[in-house]
């Protein structure tokens, strides 16, 4: 029986991840990384832009859902995010908002669309309802703004309210 | 393009950044297509000038076309609405002939034809601006939908029970004594 390629990637802060090339093949940064590369045993492709552990997270990922495809999230999301996607999903976004951001990030600079949609659902699905001054609570984003500039913002983009 | 009055780059840079503030727009912009045209209108420019700086100074317009996209999904998905919970005419003659007073024309905004045109004007607009919509079954469906019972709406009043045989059978009955006469 033929052995199953793997694919070593390296992360940001220098961990080493071995792959089956068959589940990394998921990213689409990847994909186009081998397609250009040699026919190597494992070929070792450094991911810069990515810490070990929201690499881990997207290996995780990759690993069931190369079995599992993802369901399409509607859009826009009518309910909570929780009632639209499976139970492993669910489990895999108890994560802390920092490594959620992260792995949102990972899964763009990496192109898997399905954990970038899961990803920013999630987030969506957190902000939905909820007042500029709470989201800027919930994440820690400092309010630069004064009255008179918000005042400014809503007038200058009067526009995107009325359409 | 033209720096925003309220966003300076430099400024927005100087200070330290939130996890989220770190976000490129294309995942802004993948994260408000979650979010109602509404809700996305309300906060997208408030949360923060980092964000608001972000989402005007795109080079691709990208934003302003989330914008138009929702909006012309949102109007696309109240004329199927309005299309498919309008009564139809067999319901409303049943009401009148049972005695209730006709619901009043007024009652809607517009006729089954303006809203049959409406629904093409928003399909033709989207299918050249975001032709990607109709690789979704689901919507490819709800517009036939939509369109067959728009044309069905006016169907003759056809009376299957008992009670409605007899209105119609007194009907028919006064209509050949009056031709008797």
């Amino acid at each position: 029986m033929s052995e199953t390629k793997q694919v070593e990637l390296t992360s940001k802060d220098k961990v080493s991840f071995k792959v089956d090339r068959d589940v990394i093949l998921m990213s689409g940064l990847v994909k186009d990384m081998l397609e250009e590369g040699d026919e190597d045993e494992t070929p070792i492709i450094p991911i810069p832009n990515v810490d070990s552990k929201p690499l881990q997270k997207v290996i995780e990922y990759c690993q069931y859902h190369h079995k599992e495809p993802a369901q399409e999230i509607e859009k826009p999301l009518k309910g909570k995010i929780e009632d639209v996607i499976c139970d492993w999903d669910k489990k895999f976004l108890e994560i802390d908002q920092s490594l959620l951001i992260e792995l949102i990030m990972a899964a763009n600079y990496l192109n898997i669309k399905d954990l970038l949609d899961l990803t920013c659902a999630k987030v969506a699905s957190m902000i939905k309802g909820k007042s500029p001054e709470q989201i800027r609570e919930m994440f820690g984003i400092e309010n630069d703004f004064t009255p008179e500039e918000e005042a400014k913002i809503r007038e200058e983009n009067k526009w995107c309210e009325e359409a | 393009m033209a720096q925003h009055s309220l966003c300076n780059n430099d400024e927005c840079n100087k200070r330290i950044r939130s996890t989220i503030e770190q976000l490129p727009t294309e995942c802004w912009l993948n994260i408000f297509k979650y979010l109602e045209l509404q809700e996305i209108k309300r906060i997208s420019l408030l949360m923060s000038p980092v964000i608001t700086w972000q989402l005007l100074d795109t080079t691709d317009q990208s934003f302003f076309r989330l914008l138009c996209e929702a909006n012309l999904k949102s109007d696309l998905e109240k004329v199927i609405q309005s299309i498919i919970e309008r009564p139809q005419v067999p319901q409303l003659a049943y009401k009148v002939l049972k005695g209730a007073s006709a619901l009043p024309r007024s009652q809607f905004v517009y006729s089954i034809s303006q809203l049959r045109e409406k629904l093409r004007i928003c399909v033709l607009k989207s299918k050249v601006l975001f032709p990607n919509w109709f690789k979704e079954e689901s919507l490819n469906e709800s517009i036939d939908e939509a369109v067959q019972y728009s044309y069905s709406i006016n169907r003759p009043v056809v009376f299957d029970d008992d009670e409605n045989d007899e209105i119609v059978g007194n009907y028919v009955e006064k209509q050949r004594r009056k031709a008797s006469i």
